[in-house]
């Protein structure tokens, strides 16, 4: 395969999505955007087509200059009512992105997303789709506490007729929200919130990463470690203290859970014989324990030691900031899990 | 410049020749190939061409001397060159020794020291599914096995040391008795490798025609050449009880190679090998990790009507003579040493074997392996190696077969006939150690 | 009145599907008391005037969302009733290839946006569509059919209130049959006319006897012309009546014989057929012809279901994503 070197900018991972954003409305006029305060200031005579906010962190900043507010919709705090609007939008021709502001909020808009969004097209036989986009933000560290700061993306990833998509930098932020807003099924893009500051390389132009395929953020011998969202730097960050010590990991982010690159981390595992998984979401019927079972499933006799999971523990993310910092997997737990199996 | 005359490698079990007499005297004009000295060895005794023309400026091993293969044993100048003897000591003195390896980051399990593995109360050995996997694929036993998993688990890298520690890098040559009790002679040679390769000869041939080639990949490969059926150290039944087609050959082959436990192997086939290892890879994918295609049969129809007169006569001398000389370019390399070699194969019915041979893949003057139709789902990388100026089997085989194998990979040797691996020894030993090397990239 | 009467065409198109309705659900019953339909089946017969009164003013441009008990809007909006029989049953020849089932029945070229199994999970789904329209400028309308029972789920009330303030042009249809499974409306709902609850959206609404072809006709229009013309959201009530229980199977404990005969005396479609003879529109004769038209093309219907294979069991896999 020829890999074209393409030109790329420095940016945020926030940058990165309201450049995808910009994109997708660019190149398809169905593409619309609907949330809470995605603009903000609506019908505020001084803020026509200017947004007060351009979304609570600011992702959705300046598109309503550009596309009006017909396709920038500030929606009231109605989780129910807009997710359901967007599904009812998508299975008639729209291809809407929604920002649920918290992936804790699902609570209020469950049942239209899994019960008739993610069932529409199976209920149906076929003969309908719901290309949706919901965008919503996931993870502790900033002290948001136990209503704010859950991930629960294995809860979406449980559940057929959703794609979910986790992207842990700015470059693969922008390619996999392209990807998801082309694509014909109801997608969950999970945003991590400790993530949107941290800046990459990001490629210019439109290319879409594809949904499914994993990626090698590190190449090792010794353990493979797939670790998802925010905990890729926490894992890349514990590969450099494990290789002063002379073991390499293999970093594995599968950008997306469902699907799954199941290929990729078992031939990684072949050739390392060991597994652990970082995970940020809670212990039980997770990821985490997901990709171990298909391991264990699938690949049970390359395996030299015990698949590890690490990951945050049974209980709601605490707010007090020395508590919700042990909640969250430190390089410092992930070093010392690979220790334990080589 | 100056070109540095070397001790010939003859085979791969050669570790020095004795030099017998020079043909030529310091300051005489030589012509790249002229035979200019004689060497003796355990096995043989043969002329040695020079590598370079000019003039034979120096002879640094007078006759008598025993030299290490590869050893300095005279200097070849161009015509009004000459050398200091600063200068000649320089360009002879043994090469300094390579500086040593880069401390290698230590493998996986071997940072825990080695310690006997854990049994549980029922004496049950701790061993992971991966050992135990790999253990029972090298026929390993895992109470010979020492851990270096965490709480005295053996591991697989545990299982391949054991493994590797009982592999013997020097030449061994067996003689494995099949299912239907006729026997097959092979050579193993080299160290543990990730892709071991096996070398299948063509008709009329036997694997010392590899030992060239295998003396070049002897330090970086584990490999096995066989004597197919019919040929050179194999048994040689009658044709009446035995299948000489492809079909049986690569049965036999298959057979062979399955009793040892091996890896998938890069297989190498010259001409009717060539066919063997097509036939292997279509039968029996799981022990294939690669071709390699020297001039080889069963990629196109035609074949030589001269090879064809030759096996449908009599055995012995001018049979084999008639053969080598088709076989090869240069017509220097058709030597009474090799001519009684591929003559002594002949008997002990090796003759009547090997017709037989002939007779099912040639029938009506045409390449007849049916094997065409089946190319096509051949999934494996695959290396194909042609003499330009092959009269058995013409290079535009290899070119068709480049449809077939659109990912396949062609080297064209000039100057060569049908047999590169003795011609161009260097060269097919470069060109596979790097196309094996590739595979693991 | 902004609606005229609708031509004789149009009445004796609204009567055969009233009578396609009240046919299907009484076979429905029959079929699925004899076994031939798996799962649970709720019958729309009672309730025909308001599915056929409102639809009778869309075009498969405009979209609906209906409930678990919504054969009749199927029916109403045109999708096919030979795959809705076959649907019932579980066959590959069913609307949704077996893979829906009666409380899954959908079309989406027909406008039809699914039966649903989830009280109240309609109304946002609505409002989507008829944005999608709004977005578009094409002068579509969507229609969400709900019950009692809906119009006290959240969804209920945060869809009016999206709808009010973008204006959506959907029209809100509260069937109000009295009775939320077995629990009366008059117990569970806050106000004695839901179409009350419009007025804390500041949106019309509208109180229509539901078994009465002209009154929801009538209203329908206007609602959709208003919707049409960007004028908004309207919640039309339509007082009715299930003459079966909830589901097939239900004792029914809850209602009196007195009332269930009270109401099938005000039955909508001997109504809209009386007024049909007393207007010298239809004979007796011509509409007795629909009736036995449309009762043999059902019997063929349920013969041809049976008769249909089983879906392929790899079926079960399919459908799930676009692409995976």
């Amino acid at each position: 395969m020829v890999a074209v070197a393409r030109e790329t900018r420095t940016m945020s991972m926030k940058d990165a999505l309201n450049e995808a954003l910009r994109i997708a409305m660019r190149e398809d006029p169905n593409v619309i955007l609907l949330g809470e305060d995605i603009a903000g200031g609506a019908d505020v005579d001084h803020l026509i087509n200017e947004d007060a906010w351009g979304g609570p962190m600011g992702v959705t900043k300046n598109l309503v200059q550009e596309f009006g507010r017909n396709r920038v919709l500030d929606t009231p705090i109605t989780e129910a009512g807009f997710i359901g609007a967007a599904v009812g939008a998508a299975a008639t021709g729209l291809r809407p992105v929604a920002e649920l502001m918290y992936v804790d909020f699902f609570g209020c808009c469950m049942d239209q997303i899994f019960d008739q969004g993610a069932k529409l097209r199976y209920m149906f036989g076929g003969k309908a789709k719901c290309p949706l986009v919901i965008r919503t933000q996931i993870g502790a560290g900033v002290n948001a506490a136990a209503q704010h700061s859950g991930c629960h993306y294995s809860v979406f990833t449980h559940m057929p007729g959703i794609k979910t998509v986790i992207p842990s930098n700015p470059a693969d932020a922008k390619g996999l929200l392209l990807s998801a807003i082309r694509d014909d099924d109801l997608v969950m893009f999970f945003e991590n919130k400790v993530l949107y500051g941290v800046r990459g390389e990001v490629p210019d132009g439109d290319e879409g990463i594809p949904l499914g395929k994993g990626d090698i953020k590190r190449a090792g011998d010794d353990v493979t470690i797939v670790a998802i969202s925010r905990m890729v730097n926490q894992s890349l960050t514990a590969a450099k203290t494990l290789s002063g010590e002379g073991i390499e990991v293999e970093i594995i982010d599968p950008r997306t859970l469902s699907p799954l690159d199941e290929d990729m981390i078992l031939s990684s595992v072949e050739k390392t014989h060991r597994l652990v998984i970082v995970d940020e979401d809670n212990p039980r019927c997770s990821a985490a324990a997901d990709i171990a079972a298909m391991v264990a499933d699938k690949g049970f006799d390359l395996l030299d030691a015990p698949i590890k999971m690490v990951t945050a523990p049974h209980t709601p993310v605490p707010f007090s900031p020395p508590l919700e910092q042990v909640y969250v997997p430190s390089p410092e737990k992930i070093a010392e899990t690979v220790r334990e199996i080589v | 410049m100056a070109t540095i005359v070397k001790m010939p490698k003859w085979g791969l079990t050669m570790t020095q020749g004795t030099i017998v007499d020079w043909l030529v005297e310091e300051g005489a004009e030589v012509s790249e190939g002229d035979m200019i000295l004689t060497v003796e060895t355990e096995k043989a005794v043969d002329d040695v061409g020079a590598p370079a023309s000019g003039v034979l400026y120096k002879i640094v091993a007078p006759a008598g001397s025993e030299i290490d293969v590869s050893g300095p044993i005279a200097l070849i100048v161009e015509s009004g060159e000459s050398l200091s003897d600063a200068e000649i000591d320089a360009l002879i003195k043994p090469e300094s020794a390579a500086p040593a390896e880069a401390a290698m980051p230590a493998e996986a399990g071997t940072r825990r020291e080695r310690q006997s593995a854990r049994r549980d109360a029922g004496g049950r050995i701790n061993a992971s599914p991966a050992a135990k996997k790999l253990a029972a694929a090298l026929g390993v036993e895992l109470t010979e096995v020492e851990a270096t998993g965490p709480g005295g688990r053996i591991t697989s890298d545990d299982v391949q040391r054991a493994a590797d520690e009982n592999v013997d890098p020097s030449p061994t040559e067996g003689v494995a008795t099949l299912a239907s009790g006729r026997t097959v002679h092979y050579l193993d040679a080299g160290p543990k490798s990730n892709r071991p390769i096996v070398f299948i000869h063509g008709l009329g041939g036997s694997l010392s025609s590899w030992q060239l080639v295998m003396g070049g990949l002897a330090s970086g490969h584990r490999m096995t050449a066989v004597d197919l059926p019919g040929h050179g150290g194999s048994a040689k039944s009658a044709p009446a009880e035995t299948d000489y087609s492809v079909t049986g050959i690569a049965a036999d082959v298959a057979e062979t190679l399955t009793t040892g436990n091996r890896k998938p192997s890069i297989l190498v086939g010259h001409s009717l090998g060539g066919a063997v290892a097509l036939k292997l890879a279509v039968d029996h994918p799981d022990l294939v990790a690669g071709l390699v295609l020297i001039d080889s049969a069963a990629l196109g129809s035609s074949i030589s009507q001269e090879l064809l007169d030759l096996m449908g006569g009599s055995s012995g001398v001018e049979t084999a003579r008639g053969l080598l000389s088709l076989f090869f370019q240069d017509q220097k390399l058709v030597t009474d040493r090799g001519i009684e070699e591929m003559a002594g194969f002949h008997e002990d019915g090796g003759w009547a074997a090997q017709q037989a041979v002939a007779n099912a893949a040639f029938s009506g003057g045409s390449q007849q392996f049916g094997l065409f139709s089946e190319l096509g789902s051949i999934d494996k990388p695959v290396l194909l190696i042609w003499g330009e100026h092959d009269r058995v089997i013409p290079l535009s085989d290899a070119v068709a077969a480049l449809t077939v194998f659109p990912d396949g990979l062609l080297k064209v040797l000039p100057d060569t006939g049908h047999v590169p691996q003795v011609e161009r020894a260097e060269a097919v030993a470069t060109a596979i150690d790097r196309f094996v090397r590739s595979l693991d990239r | 009145m902004t609606t005229s009467l609708p031509d004789r065409e149009r009445l004796l198109d609204a009567y055969t599907r009233m009578v396609e309705i009240r046919t299907f659900e009484d076979a429905a019953g029959k079929n699925f008391a004899d076994g031939l339909v798996p799962g649970f089946v709720h019958l729309y017969a009672g309730e025909e005037a308001v599915a056929v009164g409102i639809c009778s003013h869309l075009t498969d441009d405009d979209f609906i969302t209906s409930t678990h008990r919504g054969h009749g809007h199927c029916i109403a909006k045109g999708v096919d009733i030979h795959g809705m029989v076959a649907e019932l049953m579980g066959k590959s020849t069913g609307v949704c290839h077996g893979k829906g089932g009666s409380m899954h029945i959908a079309d989406v070229d027909k406008g039809m946006l699914g039966a649903n199994g989830i009280v109240g999970a309609g109304l946002p789904l609505a409002c989507g569509a008829a944005l999608t329209a709004k977005i578009r400028g094409n002068g579509a309308v969507s229609v969400s059919f709900f019950g009692d029972g809906a119009s006290n789920q959240g969804t209920f009330h945060e869809a009016l209130n999206l709808a009010a303030i973008w204006k959506l042009p959907v029209i809100f249809v509260c069937e109000n049959n009295g009775y939320a499974e077995a629990t009366p409306a008059s117990y569970a709902v806050s106000v004695g006319d839901i179409a009350n609850r419009a007025a804390a959206y500041d949106i019309p609404g509208i109180i229509v006897d539901g078994l009465d072809f002209f009154s929801v006709y009538e209203a329908a229009g206007a609602a959709v012309d208003r919707a049409r013309s960007g004028q908004g959201p309207t919640l039309i009530e339509a007082k009715t009546y299930r003459f079966y229980g909830h589901f097939q199977g239900d004792t029914i404990t809850y209602r009196t014989d007195e009332e269930v005969s009270r109401y099938r005396d005000r039955d909508p479609i001997t109504g809209l057929r009386t007024f049909l003879v007393d207007h010298d529109l239809a004979t007796s004769g011509e509409l007795d012809a629909i009736d036995k038209k449309v009762n043999e093309a059902l019997a063929r219907s349920w013969d041809d279901a049976k008769a249909a294979p089983w879906p392929a069991v790899e079926d079960a896999l399919t459908n799930v994503y676009v692409s995976y």
